[in-house]
């Protein structure tokens, strides 16, 4: 693979594929690589098979199937099932199928996509208990929750996204025993100011009403103002625990699914040192970057919601934008014919983000879910609880590097991916700062892990 | 249960035979077909572990798939003829 | 903020300035340490761990001691440690190991400890052949090129962020005055010294300077630099496996926590901290001809750190030329000497000699009058 080419695309998901599609369009020689199988990414995983299109709505599958179909013809070189675990400007390295390949380009577009909130609570690490987004793959990937059919399950959390997965688990005919609801509804009234833009996106507006119409229809009880979640059980999850209205309840489950938002996975530039700016309602981390998508460091480009949670739709629209900038910094096209192929998609990418700005309030985390017992395990890895970072932070370690070193939170494979939000909020906690004042988590390089085999062969100098 | 309409490959789970669709990953097969209780035993505090993001962010799906341990099962696809073992002894080795 | 009582403050709450304030504040003097914030270069948070005495300094036998007093100081040291901060640290005093891969290394391993017995009149190690190699480390299966290894029962290997974290937290404990700020500049004032910080100045008649490479900028106010460099290491950290490895190897280390760290390399090039995965492949490469095991095994990560390396790779301990209260600390081994620096130098620090073994490290070597 010692070949330079104009473009490396990083994963298959909405804006993966559109990046790749766009500059394909604009005749760019291009590379895509994905950890998956298939193209689709997260939101349409699975799309070309029937297990998935079972259980999406007929909109999605649609949208979805035409990309995947657009990419597939359009020409660029593919590679599913790679696994990226290096990435410095131009170069890119990865594991396919055992082996080490190393690819080099003029520019890079990554397309991480977002990833669940990772919230921590007591017995979270129980097997039954998931991510709300992680159960959804299971039906796409024509599987069920438990081995009986009808056995209920139990949301918890607050998001958008918890709407849609809630409405594939009707479709998949689960039993929602509960929605536990831990959003705000300070945060919600808020919301309704901007409520008016969603007109801008009328569709979207439309698409989300009816699918709340559905899951009311559906009598799936809602309980709100939901704080202090734990699962309990014997090697399993066997009920879940919760306080509403002053008192403590009881619900026996086999399936606890929790979902509090989705946040960009921000790994890979995180470890290229790339700037990024905190969203003080969101609570998370995202790039900085133009509107093409260009982050601090010079030939690396991120689309989707990698860049800042808007959704699908804005994904495929980012997408096509990082596919036209890189093809004009390239010369292969003109800046008068880049601003003629961007312009629809930087109109309804603006239009997008402004019908989309109630969301970021209406669905923003309650802090109050980071507000955890001593006791809760934090760091799945290396079985860190809340109760040994608010120690450390106690001992003067006031910033989550300084923490991690002393605790081993964030030290083990997944790098911080699963505590580092929660190690950064009960850190600020413990100070009363905001957790953008308590740094992030330094990331290094392979951020998957490979063979040292594998990593010593591709890297000695032949 | 299955579509017709979709392929099946065959796998073994810690010996024994499981059928199931194509494409899919090794820790949705485990976890959505063969429904195993728990896929790992964690090698710090030997408690029972499953995947909880099934997208290559937890680190909790770790299986041995074809004698090679600690591989990220949710990141496979499984083949036809493919042994997949639970690390149960709670070692990483 | 002006704290003009403060008999001493020390700039730098690494490994270094830690040990030294911890000595210092046992010494009954008001003692304030100023550290830095992460982002800027730790080489106390980049390090392996080892307590190395063996197989070093035939060039410099005053130094090659000195690690050899300071390691002999840790078992008390540390239990202190222990005691104060109630956190465990992980330690063991167990000896270490370099690993040989051909019988000319074996034979020019074995003449240089001969020559470093002769000249230190005492070393406790020898080369030791494979079968004993295996006795002492039976859970490692060694690669077949392994003929033996050069072996030390004085050498050891600590948990450095525990025993960092057992400084910081005992320093309060024993009247020190612990603080996480940014030292922007540091000059004479009214008979003492100036600590300009982030968050207002500090006072004092004496000062200690333990922060690193940053001592060449802290020092400017004396002499344009010191004679010392960044010196770039590189590691591979790999997955956790069972804890088999009580008594280090140097190169491919495994932690308590049972991941290895691989790497030996030494640069000079700049104050970059960039991994270059080619250099340290050619380590990578190296441990899995140790320990074959190894290379079915993943890296997890990969990082680089700077020592804080003297141009004739001994220790500094000095005072500035004209400035007989500033105390200068720089060495790129102060997770080995550490016992030595929080037992032997407060003396120095306070106007006191230094001991015997160390009375040739200071800057004078370098032509400074000092």
């Amino acid at each position: 693979m010692d070949r330079n080419t104009d473009l490396i695309v990083i994963g298959a998901g909405p804006a993966g594929l559109s990046a790749a599609c766009a500059a394909r369009a604009c005749g760019l020689e291009v590379t895509l690589i994905d950890e998956q199988a298939a193209p689709g990414g997260q939101l349409f995983r699975n799309i070309e098979t029937p297990m998935a299109q079972a259980i999406l709505d007929p909109k999605d599958r649609e949208t979805g199937l035409a990309l995947v179909n657009r990419f597939r013809s359009c020409g660029a070189t593919y590679y599913p099932c790679a696994t990226v675990w290096g990435l410095e400007p131009h170069k890119v390295s990865c594991t396919i199928n055992g082996k080490a390949e190393s690819f080099s380009a003029s520019y890079i577009v990554i397309a991480p996509g977002g990833m669940e909130r990772p919230v921590p609570f007591p017995g979270w690490t129980l097997p039954g208990v998931m991510g709300a987004g992680g159960a959804d793959i299971l039906l796409r990937s024509g599987g069920t929750l438990s081995a009986e059919r009808g056995t209920p399950v139990v949301l918890a959390g607050n998001g958008p996204l918890l709407i849609l997965l809630a409405c594939h688990l009707l479709n998949a005919g689960v039993n929602i025993a509960a929605w536990l609801d831990t959003g705000t509804w300070g945060r919600r009234l808020q919301s309704g100011a901007l409520m008016p833009a969603g007109i801008l996106d009328a569709a979207y507006l439309g698409k989300g009403l009816g699918m709340a119409c559905r899951i009311l229809k559906n009598r799936v009880p809602i309980i709100r103002g939901v704080t202090g979640i734990r699962a309990e059980g014997t090697d399993h999850v066997e009920k879940v625990l919760y306080e509403a209205g002053g008192k403590t309840h009881e619900i026996a489950t086999r399936t606890l699914l929790r979902h509090e938002g989705i946040i960009p996975r921000t790994h890979i530039l995180n470890s290229l040192g790339a700037r990024h700016a905190w969203d003080t309602v969101q609570r998370y981390w995202y790039p900085v970057t133009d509107e093409f998508g260009h982050t601090s460091v010079d030939s690396v480009y991120i689309a989707g919601d990698g860049t800042y949670v808007h959704g699908g739709d804005a994904s495929l629209l980012k997408g096509t934008l990082a596919g036209i900038e890189i093809a004009r910094r390239l010369g292969v096209i003109s800046n008068d014919e880049a601003h003629y192929r961007c312009a629809p998609a930087l109109r309804a990418l603006r239009r997008t983000r402004i019908a989309r700005g109630f969301l970021r309030y209406a669905f923003a985390p309650n802090p109050a879910i980071f507000d955890l017992p001593d006791d809760t395990l934090v760091c799945r890895c290396e079985c860190v609880t809340a109760g040994d970072i608010r120690k450390a932070v106690a001992e003067g370690f006031l910033d989550v590097n300084e923490v991690k070193r002393v605790t081993r939170c964030g030290m083990g494979q997944c790098q911080g991916r699963m505590c580092g939000p929660a190690l950064a909020e009960l850190t600020a906690a413990a100070q009363a700062k905001s957790p953008a004042a308590v740094g992030t988590l330094q990331v290094r390089q392979p951020f998957r892990p490979v063979t040292l085999e594998n990593y010593c062969d591709l890297n000695i100098p032949k | 249960m299955q579509n017709t309409a979709t392929p099946t490959v065959h796998i073994t789970l810690d010996g024994k035979p499981l059928e199931v669709p194509a494409g899919i990953s090794v820790a949705a097969a485990v976890l959505g077909h063969a429904h195993a209780e728990h896929t790992c035993k964690h090698p710090v505090d030997g408690s029972a572990r499953a995947p909880y993001c099934l997208m290559g962010v937890c680190f909790e799906c770790l299986m041995e798939i074809n004698g090679e341990p600690n591989v990220q099962s949710c990141l496979v696809t499984v083949q036809e003829g493919m042994t997949v073992r639970r690390q149960l002894s709670g070692e990483s080795a | 903020m002006s704290t003009t009582e403060q008999d001493i403050i020390v700039v730098g709450g690494g490994m270094a300035g830690s040990a030294l304030a911890y000595g210092l504040a046992g010494k009954g003097r008001k003692v304030t340490v100023l550290d830095a914030p992460t982002d800027t270069n730790k080489a106390s948070r980049a390090n392996v761990g080892l307590i190395w005495c063996q197989s070093k300094f035939l060039h410099l036998p005053d130094y090659a001691k000195w690690g050899f007093i300071s390691a002999r100081l840790f078992p008390a040291l540390t239990k202190e440690l222990e005691e104060i901060s109630e956190h465990t640290i992980p330690v063991n005093y167990l000896g270490g190991v370099i690993p040989v891969l051909s019988a000319e290394e074996y034979a020019s391993r074995g003449e240089y400890i001969d020559k470093l017995r002769e000249a230190l009149g005492e070393y406790k190690g020898c080369m030791i052949d494979r079968t004993e190699l295996e006795r002492k480390l039976p859970g490692i299966g060694w690669g077949p090129e392994v003929c033996g290894a050069a072996w030390c029962e004085e050498d050891g290997v600590i948990d450095p962020l525990a025993l960092l974290r057992a400084f910081r937290v005992a320093l309060p404990r024993v009247g020190a005055t612990y603080r996480q700020t940014l030292v922007y500049d540091v000059q004479p004032h009214a008979g003492g010294y100036r600590v300009t910080t982030r968050d207002g100045v500090f006072d004092a008649e004496r000062l200690v300077l333990a922060a690193g490479l940053a001592n060449r900028r802290f020092v400017q106010f004396a002499m344009p630099d010191l004679p010392v460099y960044p010196d770039k290491g590189q590691v591979l950290l790999v997955e956790r496996m069972p804890y088999v490895m009580p008594i280090p190897v140097l190169g491919a280390t495994q932690t308590f926590g049972g991941t290895t760290i691989i790497g030996f390399r030494h640069e000079h090039s700049g104050h970059h901290t960039r991994v270059v995965p080619s250099d340290v492949a050619t380590e990578g490469q190296w441990a899995i001809r140790v320990w074959p095991e190894l290379g079915k095994k993943r890296v997890i990560r990969a990082w680089a750190g700077l020592r804080v390396m003297p141009e004739d790779k001994m220790a500094i301990y000095s005072h500035l030329p004209g400035h007989p209260k500033v105390t200068l600390v720089n060495t790129h081994s102060a997770v080995t000497m550490a016992a030595a620096h929080a037992r032997l130098l407060a003396d120095f620090a306070l106007g006191g000699d230094l001991p015997e073994t160390a009375q040739g490290m200071t800057l004078k070597r370098f032509g400074y009058d000092c």
